[in-house]
């Protein structure tokens, strides 16, 4: 199968919160499949981090560029 | 001569955009498959408090003498002729567009939900399954009662949490609060997924004894074991749940189709509701998929923009939330935000919960009556602007 | 027609003499103006009961304002009233009493969209909705703050005392700590208000 690449732009959304973005695109990845979220809520940086160490994910990139943050992470932990 | 606006839908968007534009210059036409407009965070009450407070009227009750209402579900929109085709066939001609059909819950992602709403019912959805929420947690004597947030997006971000607090209430109310156990599971990693508003709740979840499982994407629910089981294999035993369904956008065919997001909300400016690459053409409120939570406050707020760019003026939206929060035993708060500022740590207050029950009260005529209540409304959020109030509670 | 509704009726008549007429179309006007802004049916709808109960019950703790409310306040209301022939005919002359001071020529200047709008515009401040968020937490800690007792050592002490010289009274109150606090936050309180006068 393919990979897919889904790109996810949650920026400005300070409610409920960019990792809701995150959590929806992730419902929809199978695994294998990559996913890139852009953020500009400060919190979005610790929340990726521990959303990865929770659910087993990867996390290829997280970078900030000019207040953008952008998360790109491997989708490895489905059942 | 007048120009043609249509507009899709008679909820809280349709309704209070129509009633904003001066009939002396559009001929406005609302179209909705209901006669009803639904005061959807009402279900809250039905669920958690059986209400049987009526909690519609009839679309044409609430428009202005003048505005055309046609009972008809759209069946496609054809942006670049300008044609919307309704259900019966007939073909309506606009100058502009506004598109207000709102959101709707989707039982295909979950595995085993349909047949859970069908036994514990849910509050996103309809009267029916509320009070089946209201039926399961009356016969619930012992065990656990789980509230799951099922995926995103779904209307009213502090809705899951609402319920929480409700049902935590109503299991103590009865005596049972040391038989039933009350937990709440969610993809985030807190109860709230805005850490502002999260500080603001977390303490209360713990005070009142409710239990939480964060980072829990509900994968399926297996009934017959009585389990709802997450992505990553993680189990929640209940005796009752109740899911927060995902929901998707629009049902009515759009031409040229990229202006859909692939679960179907329509892509527009974010500070002035223009469909992508169109002028004439809007989309407000739950049907947007401009990042600002899906509530009426918002459909209320774009509307009034789109009103006024209608009109002629440079109307930006500000992304302002003003989301009122039930926490249980007479206290609540609001979470108020825009896409410049962070959400507010308002703490609980009792006046926060009479004032969400005073809008609910007053919610039709606020529909109806814009010419009273817009400078009441503009005061309102002038004085509560997340800058302001941030300053005092820091 | 009963007795009572005879009563009523015999009454209205008494009180309806013209000028009491004018002041009631006057008043009919302004209920037509407020019905078509919208604000009838906004009352309407705040009377009802689940909604009333629910706000009375985050204001108020006591058991009896919500029993009150709890009876069926509309019909109840009217029926008093029809009981009470006397009151509604004192109730109309009031309105001509009304109309004669100018009150209600006011009040139908009032109700008028941008008059309401700019009474919300002054009274909706950011300190307005700080002060309602904060009212009931800061009711609660007056009532917790004992004033009775408060009150009872202020009667002990000066009961034991002669009566104070203005001195020796201004003298007890600098040297205790918490009523020099009080007294500062009274001084910064009438500084603000005595700035906000200050002619520009």
């Amino acid at each position: 199968m393919p990979e897919n690449r889904l790109k996810v732009d949650a920026r400005g959304i300070a409610c409920p919160g960019p990792i809701t973005e995150l959590v929806k695109a992730y419902r929809n990845a199978k695994n294998g499949d990559i996913i890139e979220v852009m953020a500009t809520d400060p919190g979005f940086k610790p929340d990726v981090e521990a959303w990865i160490k929770r659910t087993g994910n990867q996390l290829l990139e997280l970078r900030e560029e000019g207040g953008t943050y952008v998360a790109v992470i491997k989708v490895t932990a489905k059942k | 001569m007048k120009k043609r606006v249509v507009v899709i839908g008679g909820g809280a968007g349709g309704a209070i955009l129509a009633n904003n534009l001066p009939l002396e210059d559009f001929e406005v036409t609302v179209v909705d498959r209901s006669p009803y407009h639904y005061y959807w965070p009402w279900l809250l009450y039905v669920a958690f408090r059986g209400s049987r407070r009526p909690m519609r009227r009839e679309i044409e009750s609430l428009l202005k003498p003048g505005i055309n209402f046609i009972q008809s579900g759209a069946q496609s929109v054809d942006l670049n002729n300008r044609k919307v085709v309704l259900e019966g066939g007939k073909t309506l001609d606009y100058d502009y567009l506004v598109i207000a059909t709102g959101s709707r819950p989707t039982y295909g992602q979950i595995g085993g939900h349909e047949k859970a709403v069908e036994k514990y019912g849910d509050y996103h959805s309809t009267v029916e399954n509320a009070e089946r929420v209201w039926k399961s947690i009356n016969s619930l004597k012992q065990g656990t009662f789980a509230v799951v947030v099922g995926g995103d997006p779904y209307r009213c971000p502090p809705s899951p949490l609402e319920g929480v607090f409700l049902a935590e209430e109503f299991f103590r109310s009865r005596g049972l609060r040391d038989r039933v156990r009350v937990v709440f599971a969610v993809p985030y990693p807190r109860p709230y997924p805005a850490e502002p508003m999260n500080e603001v709740v977390e303490p209360l979840l713990k005070e009142r004894g409710v239990e939480y499982i964060t980072f829990f994407t509900l994968d399926r629910i297996e009934d017959d074991r009585k389990v709802a089981v997450s992505m990553e294999g993680e189990e929640l035993k209940y005796d009752a749940l109740v899911v927060i369904p995902p929901h998707v956008g629009t049902d009515v065919k759009i031409s040229p189709e990229d202006v859909l997001t692939t679960d179907r909300f329509i892509q527009a400016d974010k500070y002035t509701n223009n469909i992508k690459g169109f002028d004439d053409a809007f989309v407000i409120g739950d049907a947007s998929a401009v990042p600002v939570a899906k509530t009426g406050v918002t459909a209320h707020l774009q509307a009034e923009v789109v009103a006024k760019r209608l009109q002629g003026e440079d109307a930006r939206n500000s992304g302002r939330t003003n989301c009122p929060f039930d926490l249980g035993y007479g206290l609540g708060t609001f979470v108020i935000s825009d896409y410049r500022n962070p959400v507010v740590k308002l703490p609980p207050s009792r006046f926060s919960h009479m004032a969400k029950m005073l809008f609910a009260a007053t919610y039709w005529d606020m529909v109806r009556y814009p010419e009273l209540w817009n400078p009441i409304f503009e005061a309102y959020f002038d004085a509560t602007e997340p800058a302001k109030l941030a300053r005092i509670y820091v | 027609m009963s007795e009572a509704d005879l009563a009523v009726a015999e009454s209205l008549s008494r009180a309806l003499r013209p000028e009491s007429a004018r002041a009631l179309a006057k008043f009919a006007e302004i209920l037509v103006k407020a019905d078509e802004m919208g604000l009838l049916d906004t009352l309407r709808d705040l009377l009802d009961g689940e909604v009333l109960g629910e706000g009375a019950k985050s204001l108020l703790s006591t058991g009896t304002v919500a029993a009150l409310i709890n009876l069926d306040r509309i019909s109840a209301v009217l029926e008093a009233l029809a009981r009470n022939a006397d009151a509604v005919a004192k109730a109309v002359s009031l309105l001509g009493a009304l109309d004669r001071s100018g009150l209600l020529s006011l009040a139908s200047g009032l109700a008028e969209p941008e008059a309401l709008g700019e009474a919300a515009r002054a009274y909706m401040t950011t300190g307005t909705f700080y002060l309602l968020n904060e009212a009931p937490k800061m009711l609660d800690g007056l009532a917790s703050m004992k004033i009775a007792h408060a009150l009872d050592s202020a009667l002990a002490e000066s009961r034991k005392a002669q009566a104070p010289g203005f001195l020796d009274a201004l003298n007890a109150l600098m040297l205790d700590e918490d009523a020099r606090r009080g007294l500062y936050f009274f001084v910064a309180l009438l500084k603000s208000i005595g700035a906000s006068l200050r002619p520009k």
